[in-house]
Formats: C-alpha cells, structure tokens, sequence
C-alpha cells in the first residue's frame, strides 16, 4: 500500500514538475480573473441605483398578468410565462433576491462552465502521462522496477485526477476569490431558485454550486480516462490530445445533432453532460440518470480495460 | 553456484523476423559478463528482455531462481539495469530522478541516495535539472539509479558511450571492483572488443541473434595473441618462405599478411626472411580492437 502511495507520488511530482502545468494553472486564474472583470464593468453593469429588485420584480410580475389577460399569448409562451409567473412570486413571497448576472454568487455558482478548461487540461496531462514517458525513452527505466506494470498504470491514472483536483481547488478559490474581491464581500447565505421540471427549487448556492461541479466532474473523469487509453494504446501524446480535444468540443454536437435516433442513448457524449438531468430537459428523450450513469460506468470499464491490456501486455521496444 | 541469471532456449520474433535465436546463457555472481557483438546483433534485445521489457516468444529467463514472468516482483527486486541511453526526467533534478527511483524499491534510504552519487561523482550537479547534463553525466546518473537498490544483477547496455577515456578507466575499474568484491553480477554489453577483454571476465559473442561462442577473456586474449601483422617485399617471394617456414597460408590483409605464430619464434621467422633477401618493412602483434578483425580471426579468416 505504502509503496502505491509511492508510485501516485512518483507520477503527481513529474505532473507538477513541468513548466506547461505551471502554465495551465495560470491560465486558469487570468481566464476567472477577466471573465468576472468582463462581466462586473461590460455586461452586468449594477442596477441598484435605480431601484431595488423587489420593486422591479413587481414591475415584471403585473406585466406578465397583463400579457395573460389580454388572451393573445399563444398556449406554449402562456405556459412559460406562468413560470416565470411562479418564480418571480415565489422571489417576492420569500424575499429572496435573484441571481442576476451582476450579483457575486452567480458568478460563483455559474463558474461550473470552467470545469470545461479543466477538462481540457486534465485530458492533456492524462493523454502524454503514458505517451510522454514512451517519447522520452524514460519508459525503459520506469518499467524495470519491482513494479507491476498494472500497479503504475493504476498510478498514473490517480495521479491525473490527484491533478484534476488540485485544478478543481484552485478553480473555487480562484472564483470565490474573484466573486468577493470583483463583485463586492458579502459572505451572506445565498439561494438559488430554478424552475425544473415544472415546480419550483429552491436551494443553498453552496450546495447548488457543489451540484454543479460534481455533474461537470463526471465528464471530465470520462474524458480523461478516454484520452488516458489513447496515449497508452497509441504510445503517442499529440494523437492522444488532438483526438481527445476533437471529441470534447465535437462529441456534444453530434448528440443533439442525432438526437432522434434512439440508438444515440448509447452513444457516449449523450451521455457524459450530467447536468442536462439537473436542468430538467436530457438531450435524448428516454434518458435517465440511472441509465446514463450505467452506460458511462460500461465506457469507463471499457476504457479502463483496454489501458490495462495494452499497457501490461505490450513489449516496449522503442 | 546458483546463477545470477539463465536464459534458456529464448528466442524473440518480431514480425516474421528472427531476432533472437535460440540462445542459452547462464551468468554468476562475482563475474563480469561481457554481450559482444556487432551493431544490429540483438545485445539490446537480449538486454530488454533480460530485464523484463519485452517478453521472449520461447524459451524461460530466470533471475536467481525466480522466473521473470511468473515473479516479475521478486525476480526484479534486486536487478538494476540502464537500457541502451539513460534517459532522465529533464525536467527534474539529478536528485529528484533519483528519489523518483527510491520511492519504487523497498528499502533505499536518503543517506543511500547520498552514498550513491557520491560514487559516481556527481555531488556537484545533483541538484540540477538533467536536462543540463552532457551525455557523460547522464551515464554517470543512469549507473546511479542502477545501483540505488544494491543489485544483485546489474546489466549495463553500452556503458562506456559517451564516456571520456579517464571516466572508462574508472567505471571499468568499478565494476570489475563490484563484481570481485562484492559478489555481484555485473552484465554489459559492447561492439568493442578492445573495451570488453579490458572489463570482463567472461564474453559471449553475438551475431544475427546466435550466440557464436562463450569463452573467458583470457582464452580469448591468447587467441589473438598469436596473431601477427607482417609487410614485406616482394609479396610473392615472402608468402612463400612465410607457408615454407609457418607450415600454413599467410593470409593476405592490407599490404601484407596476418600470420599466426608464437611470440617467441617471432625472431627466428625474421631471420629465415631477412636471409632470403626479403625485405621486412614492418612485422607487428595484429589489431585487435574491432569485433570485426577478431570474427575475422575467429572464423579463419572469411572476409567481408
Ligand atoms: N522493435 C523492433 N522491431 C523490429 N526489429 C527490431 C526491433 N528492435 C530491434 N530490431 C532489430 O533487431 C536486431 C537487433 O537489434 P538490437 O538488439 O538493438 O541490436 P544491438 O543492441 O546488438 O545493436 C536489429 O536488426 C534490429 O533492426
Ligand atoms: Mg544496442
């Protein structure tokens, strides 16, 4: 045990070590930094001067009955507009201020959209972990150890997510760092209050928050553990990344693209964005949590296997 | 003795190609073992799978008792091996490399590390990423790493590359220091056979995959030792007193023959010449340095 606590050391240090992951946590801070700069001062120009939000919300809700009376709607924009209708009273019944776009908990709450960049970056560390040590010839030094091979290959995918977390940490802090310093401190419980499925929900921003990175965590292990096999099984860290990426920015699109197929609910990128469930509407219809979550478990096996076969099974002769 | 190491009946296709044909090899502790052969032969391939890298299609290697595949744990646990160049992590330090290794093998303590690199000499850098360092300093590091655990077996691919004559001086001197003294077995590899009989105790010769003879290295020396170059002038009137005088063919190489004749006759041979009025213009103990001249030597003289 001791020694695999070794081994996931042996590969976070390599990880850590190299300037272009020095670089992707840069990254990852400027990108928060001006993001919540662009939106404080471009977009999300403060309203309060002007009137506070009970007051508008009032403004909304009248309008929205007007519109409802008058009997012009058509049946589908009545039906959102009731919701809206919903949401905004059950704003004014509880007294809880919405998260517009210029309040520093949305920024906060909404920063789940960066766990894509981490995605991205993990996928890059995890698809040269293998590749890089077989370009570099390190490999030969690296497999001559009282190791089983399987043992470092287990290692070297810890080590990637052990990577992905630290990613994750300096994510929140970086983004409750911006949220304060950019949008004002006011450390105040915060909810969040969504239409799903039809009725109202109502939860703590934290909690929300964690949600949302736990959904948007799944498929950045999918991903990675995709990118992970192609680098072990193609010994190649550019065709490892380059095929990955491909698939990350693409493999959404041909979801919604084919989504009236039935057999695109196997297909693993209808699947991977978890949070499709947690919005309400899943991208195929018929697709389930549980379903989904077994599907990506029989991808992330498949994976899995084929990694272990090719990593333990293979001479290395370059 | 039990051997440090026994290759038996392996053999190794890649493709439809034969590489590795049938070889049987056993090495014991306290010897220096030298794998000669030309570029191409297969020492490497010998090496990878001596160390586990690449499996064998037939044939069984065992490392002190243990069967390298069935026990790759045990078998590997007191093995330490550089496989053709040592390539480091460069964007580490010399001792981090070094750590990276320790935390792999049970037992390697800090002061180890310390002992170690003390011993190859390479204080002074180790706290420098590799990627600074000449060719020479990554032998030294790559021989490191490969005693770090206090092998049993160490096997060295080509361990003189890159070395400047002083620094071969002091790793032949080590390892032949390890192997005697200290009871390990120590394989190495070379396309030198002047650097081989310097080092080792006993070689085996490689080409094409086939192991084409295992001798001691003093056989080896003495064979050769018999091996003379001589010029003289005119050629033919010499080739003959030379068959007269040696009972065989001198064998035509360069401007003159290569003969083979014991030292002590040497004077007597020049005397039956000079006598003859041939003129003698050089006669000198053959060049042994290539593997190619000693093939030459050992397969009777076949040219390429
Ligand atoms: N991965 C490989 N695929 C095909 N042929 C190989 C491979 N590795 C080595 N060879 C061939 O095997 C032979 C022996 O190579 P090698 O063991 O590297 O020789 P040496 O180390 O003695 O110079 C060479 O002819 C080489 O071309
Ligand atoms: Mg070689």
């Amino acid at each position: 045990m001791s020694l695999f606590v070794n081994l996931v050391q042996n590969e976070s240090m390599k990880i850590f070590k190299k300037t272009g992951t020095k670089v992707m946590f840069l990254i990852l801070i400027a990108l928060i930094a001006v993001v919540g700069l662009v939106t404080r001062f471009f977009i999300g120009a403060p309203a309060d001067e002007a009137a506070d939000w009970e007051t508008v919300l009032q403004q909304e809700v009248q309008m929205i009955e007007q519109q409802l009376e008058s009997g012009e709607i058509p049946p589908q924009a009545a039906e959102g507009l009731q919701d809206q209708h919903e949401l905004y009273t059950y704003h004014l019944e509880e007294e809880i201020e919405p998260l517009n776009s210029s309040h520093r908990w949305h920024f906060i709450v909404n920063n789940p959209q960066f766990v894509n960049f981490l995605t991205m970056f993990t996928v890059i560390i995890a698809a040269g972990i293998i590749a890089g040590e077989h370009s570099n010839g390190t490999i030969k030094l690296l497999l001559i150890r009282p190791v089983k091979r399987w043992k470092i290959l287990l290692s070297k995918w810890l080590a990637a997510m052990v990577f992905s977390l630290v990613m994750l940490a300096a994510l929140i802090i970086s983004s409750v760092a911006a949220g304060f310093l950019i949008f004002g401190f006011s450390p105040e419980p915060v909810r969040v209050v969504e239409i799903a499925d039809g009725s109202i929900r109502d939860m703590h921003a934290v909690l929300y928050g964690a949600v949302m990175y736990g959904l948007a965590y799944i498929e950045l292990i999918i991903m990675t553990t995709f990118a992970f096999m192609i680098g072990t099984v193609f010994r190649n860290q550019s065709l490892a990344i380059g095929l990955s990426l491909v698939l990350l920015f693409t493999g959404g699109q041909i979801a919604y693209l084919l989504s009236n197929y039935d057999w695109m609910k196997f297909y693993l990128f209808a699947n991977t964005y978890m949070i499709q469930f947690f919005e309400g509407q899943p991208i195929i219809e018929g697709l389930t949590p549980l379903f989904s979550s077994i599907v990506l478990m029989v991808y992330f096996s498949l994976f899995m296997l084929i990694a272990m076969v090719a990593f333990t099974k293979r001479d290395v002769a370059d | 003795m039990k051997p440090a190491i026994e290759l038996k009946n392996v053999s190794k296709e890649i493709g439809r190609k034969t590489i590795i044909d049938n070889v049987s090899l056993a090495m014991y502790p306290g010897e220096v073992y030298g794998l000669l052969g030309p570029n191409g032969a297969g020492k490497t391939t010998t090496i990878r799978m001596m160390v586990g890298l690449m499996r064998a299609t037939n044939g069984s290697i065992t490392i002190s008792g243990k069967d390298l595949h069935t026990n790759f744990e045990d078998a590997l646990s007191r093995v330490g091996a550089v496989v053709e160049n040592p390539e480091m992590y460069d964007y580490l330090t010399g001792y981090e490399n070094l750590v990276h290794y320790q935390r792999m093998s049970k037992g390697v303590t800090k002061e180890r590390i310390k002992e170690v690199v003390e011993l190859v000499g390479l204080s002074r850098r180790i706290h420098e990423k590799t990627g600074t360092y000449s060719l020479g300093m990554r032998q030294r590091l790559g021989l490191a790493q490969a005693l770090l655990h206090k092998p049993q077996l160490l096997i060295l691919d080509e361990p003189t590359n890159g070395l400047d004559p002083a620094g071969i001086r002091e790793i032949r001197a080590y390892l032949r220091k390890l192997a005697h003294e200290e009871g390990i077995c120590v394989v190495v590899s070379s396309h030198l056979l002047s650097e081989m009989e310097k080092m080792c105790d006993r070689i085996a010769v490689i080409q094409e995959g086939k192991i084409i003879q295992v001798a001691q290295v003093s056989d080896f020396v003495r064979q050769s030792e018999d091996l003379w170059y001589i010029e003289a002038e005119p050629k033919a009137e010499a080739a003959e007193l030379l068959h007269s005088l040696l009972n065989a063919k001198p064998e035509e190489y360069k401007e003159g023959f290569h003969i083979t004749v014991k030292k002590e006759k040497v004077p007597d041979l020049l005397k039956g010449l000079i006598k003859e009025n041939v003129a003698v213009y050089q006669i000198r103990e053959a060049d042994k340095n290539t593997l190619e001249e000693q093939f030459l030597t050992l397969t009777g003289g076949e040219k390429k």
